[in-house]
């Protein structure tokens, strides 16, 4: 993915159990085991530099706090929205997976068009959805 | 037709399955090819 005028946002659909989460780790740990000098399990990688590897993968509900899975949710994608530059990378799994699967869907969809109506400043996003024939066609 | 409208900046990809109705068990119908596909 690049910013000179390539895809920026790749939205991934597939069955579960597919492999689409196994998929975006391993997009985030190449990009770290790049940046640390390692080599990666590729015959050839151009990784940009990366400034931030932000993620929305594992919801970590927790009986001692009062928020919900979906709050947690929508807590890690607010943080990763503000913080995100046109240098980091964004991982999405299942973004929305919490709620009714309508508002889940327009969710996720209302958080890809943000981050692809950034233009210039957008970041690498890589998206798992379920919703698939909801978001993408 | 989904909701997110296709564009230059925005790729769509899948992870193949093959779907087999043949077969008279559930387990059988579905093997996971865990194979990268261009396209919704």
């Amino acid at each position: 993915m690049s910013n000179d005028g390539g895809p920026s946002m790749l939205v991934l659909t597939g069955p579960n159990y597919s492999g689409k989460s196994v998929y975006l780790k391993q997009v985030a740990l190449i990009v770290f085991m790049a940046h640390v000098g390692s080599f990666v399990p590729a015959e050839s990688a151009k990784i940009g530099l990366t400034d931030k590897i932000l993620s929305r993968v594992t919801t970590r509900e927790t009986a001692s706090r009062a928020q919900s899975g979906f709050m947690i949710d929508l807590q890690q994608i607010s943080l990763a929205l503000r913080l995100a530059t046109r240098r980091s990378l964004l991982i999405i799994d299942e973004f929305g997976k919490g709620t009714d699967a309508s508002d889940g869907a327009g969710l996720a969809c209302a958080v890809m068009e943000h981050l692809l109506s950034l233009g210039s400043e957008r970041p690498k996003v890589i998206g798992a959805t379920h919703f698939h024939g909801k978001i993408s066609c | 037709m989904g909701l997110l409208k296709s564009r230059p900046t925005l790729a769509f990809g899948n992870l193949e399955v093959k779907v087999d109705t043949e077969k008279s068990q559930v387990d059988d119908q579905i093997t996971y090819l865990y194979k990268y596909r261009i396209g919704c």
